[in-house]
């Protein structure tokens, strides 16, 4: 049996960023993320009586017990803070799955985790304005979870990037949609494994 | 495979948590079968000749992370343990069996 390198760099970057001390800092910082969130659903749920908060007293409490909060949990069945628990635990389970040449060997995985991190970024922050200037409160805890949503984009992009640089060139060498659509759910073929580790 | 470990052991606790949170009859009935029913693919996905089968869990999980929405709010507590945890098993039930390999045809490819 053939066995492929695992630890090629990929283009256009001088790295690895499926290499897994790329990945494992991000299933750590995602899994500590969901469990504050899940110390935050856990007072949304009433199992806690309170939520600490170094900087803004009573402010969290009122931020997860908002009317927008309450609103959200109607819409979506659960406290909004275990959806971002969800949020977090997928990055962290989509972030351990796949060998180290994941970015070439299944893009489809790692175009799904960027999905994943990249939206859960962007909701984040809109959560944060929403604090701040349609409720008036602040929540410290849900601050953090914000901002390491915004570390987990940054973290997780450049093999997002590397993999859509890859479908792009075996598009560009192909032009074929079923070769593409191969390439993107794991498939191999000669053309994407000829520029697969091309410098552009 | 460890998803499916993952996702039989997430399987067991919808199975029993009934027993744990306030039982309802009608929610409990769909909590079980479809825990069954995952527990069931997840396990046959061991098998080489059902390595798909985890596909299954995947479609009862999605199936079963509607069900509350058929239900006006509030969600009892069982029905949120339903749709959280048909959520995470369905997260883990994306993921196939041979991830962490190198798919075969490439390897090939590359030592040609």
């Amino acid at each position: 049996m053939n066995v492929a390198d695992l630890t090629v760099h990929a283009p256009p970057f001088n790295r690895n960023p499926s290499a897994w001390s790329q990945r494992l800092p991000i299933v750590a910082l995602a899994l500590f993320a969901a469990g504050v969130s899940i110390y935050l659903a856990l007072y949304q749920w009433r199992l806690i009586g309170g939520v600490w908060d170094p900087f803004f007293g009573d402010g969290s409490e009122k931020v997860l017990d908002s009317h927008p909060s309450e609103q959200m949990r109607r819409w979506i069945r659960m406290p909004d803070a275990a959806l971002g628990a969800i949020g977090y635990l997928s990055e962290a389970i989509f972030g351990l799955a796949g060998s180290t040449r994941r970015w070439q060997y299944r893009p489809w995985l790692v175009l799904l985790f960027g999905l994943d991190v990249i939206p859960l970024g962007v909701v984040s922050v809109v959560l944060v304005v929403v604090q701040g200037f349609v409720i008036g409160a602040w929540c410290s805890l849900c601050l953090l979870t914000a901002a390491i949503s915004l570390v987990l984009v940054f973290l997780a992009y450049d093999e997002v990037w590397a993999s859509i640089l890859f479908l792009r060139r075996t598009w560009r060498a192909t032009h074929d949609w079923r070769v593409l659509w191969t390439v993107f759910r794991g498939g191999a073929h000669p053309a994407a494994a000829a520029v697969a580790l091309e410098r552009s | 495979m460890w998803p499916r470990v993952c996702e039989a052991i997430l399987a067991m606790w919808l199975l029993f948590s009934p027993s744990v949170l306030v039982d309802e009859p009608s929610v409990t009935r769909i909590a079980r079968g479809a825990a069954v029913l995952m527990f069931a693919f997840s396990v046959l996905s061991f098998a080489k000749r059902f390595r798909r089968a985890y596909l299954g869990t995947l479609a009862v999980a999605l199936a079963t992370a509607c069900y509350p929405f058929l239900y006006p709010p509030p969600p009892s507590p069982l029905m949120q343990n339903l749709l959280i945890t048909a959520l995470v098993i369905a997260m883990f039930a994306i993921i196939p069996p041979d991830a962490m390999r190198s798919p075969r045809g490439w390897g090939e490819l590359e030592h040609e």
